[in-house]
């Protein structure tokens, strides 16, 4: 299930970017798995072809889906391109937790909830079939 | 004037207060919802009693003059159908829940399912590959006749353009909106999943048997003038009816999926 917000300060293709990885790394999609083609997807969203297309292609880019003849985008891999430069690559997935962390915060959650919020999230993604 | 003549503009002008009857009152129906209502019944029986007065008159003539040619005039009751149906029904409906209304889920949130329909509809289809393969082949027939210059063309040509008509119907299924609720709601999903493989299935259908059925009457002009108009017309009145009848029972289903989307969406 990918939801968006029509009125969120969020462009609607980072949205779908955003909730397309979520679903691949939580395994509602899974490596091999057909996506929705762009036609059926912006039509179940209201909203243009182009905007979904252009999220396709952000995330081929990445690594994570890729474009095969007779079955449209398919779910290509749970891990995305390894970046050029790790340094950078670490430093943007703390910068990434730091923010996750401080909106929970200022949101007014405390200590024990935020961490069962994560930790729940935690379980989903990296727990399913007994991964470790 | 035959039994068609008289019970079918009967049927039409009655069926938009059919379907208001099937249609129950939604909670959420407008105050004005029973009025509209009852002006589309009274209409209905006004539409009706005007059909039902051309049709002795017709009869009177017919007795007097020993035929009237231009028998299909005293059908016009027929077409107040037309409005009553977007005049007064689709109003009345409307207002009598969100199952009829032309945007029935207005929301900000929007959400879609990520699994991809092309697989599921190729599923559906009931009979497997041979029914497409008997359609090509008709068609394959149809199309070597007209190339030749036999049969009758109008209707070879109708059997040529259905083929691809129908290949779109279905295709038009799989890309068909289906915005779910954000909470993925089973009876919903089970709802859209029933709505789709009904109206492949009908295409499949429709489309199978109005090709293969035209281009075997179309054929068989070579053979014998008369039988083959009355193979097509006889396919060409049972697709026209079998669409009309499938049609109107999948505006039903649609209407319970926007009730459905309505109350969730309320739910939120």
């Amino acid at each position: 299930m990918l939801t968006i917000r029509l009125d969120s300060s969020q462009p609607i293709a980072d949205q779908l970017v955003a909730g397309l990885r979520c679903a691949i790394a939580r395994r509602e999609v899974r490596a091999g798995d057909a996506l929705p083609t762009v036609r059926q997807l912006a039509a179940d969203l209201g909203i243009n072809m182009n905007t979904v297309s252009r999220a396709y292609r952000v995330l081929e880019a990445s690594g994570l889906v890729t474009t095969v003849r007779g079955r449209g985008t398919v779910v290509s891999a749970d891990r995305e391109h390894p970046p050029a430069n790790a340094v950078e690559a670490h430093e943007t997935l703390v910068r990434a937790a730091r923010n996750v962390l401080a909106d929970l915060r200022l949101a007014g959650l405390r200590r024990g909830d935020a961490r069962s919020l994560i930790q729940q999230e935690f379980d989903v993604i990296w727990q399913v079939e007994g991964q470790s | 004037m035959d039994w068609f003549d008289r019970l079918y503009p009967a049927g039409m002008v009655l069926l938009p207060a059919l379907i208001s009857m099937r249609t129950p009152a939604h909670p959420s129906a407008a105050a004005d919802a029973p009025e509209k209502t009852r002006r589309l019944y009274r209409f209905t029986m006004a539409a009706l009693f005007i059909h039902v007065v051309v049709t002795l008159l017709f009869e009177g003539f017919q007795q007097e003059r020993g035929g009237l040619r231009a028998a299909w005039v005293f059908a016009f009751p027929f077409f107040s159908f037309f409005g009553l149906w977007f005049g007064l029904a689709m109003p009345a409906l409307a207002a009598r829940g969100p199952g009829w209304s032309s945007n029935p889920h207005p929301s900000e949130q929007r959400s879609a399912s990520l699994v991809s329909r092309h697989t599921d509809v190729e599923s559906t289809l009931p009979v497997g590959a041979w029914v497409f393969g008997w359609s090509l082949y008709a068609l394959c027939v149809g199309a070597m006749f007209w190339s030749l210059g036999v049969g009758a063309q109008p209707l070879l040509s109708l059997g040529l353009l259905m083929w691809p008509a129908f290949l779109l119907g279905v295709r038009a299924v799989r890309t068909e909106a289906e915005p779910r609720d954000a909470g993925g709601s089973k009876e919903l999903a089970e709802a859209y999943a029933g709505l789709r493989r009904y109206r492949a299935w009908c295409f499949y259908w429709c489309g199978a048997l109005g090709t293969g059925g035209v281009t075997v009457g179309a054929v068989a002009v070579a053979i014998e003038w008369v039988y083959s108009g009355l193979v097509g017309g006889i396919a060409g009145s049972l697709v026209g009816l079998l669409g009309g009848l499938m049609g109107t029972l999948a505006s039903f289903k649609r209407a319970r999926i926007n009730v459905l989307l309505h109350d969730l969406s309320r739910a939120e």
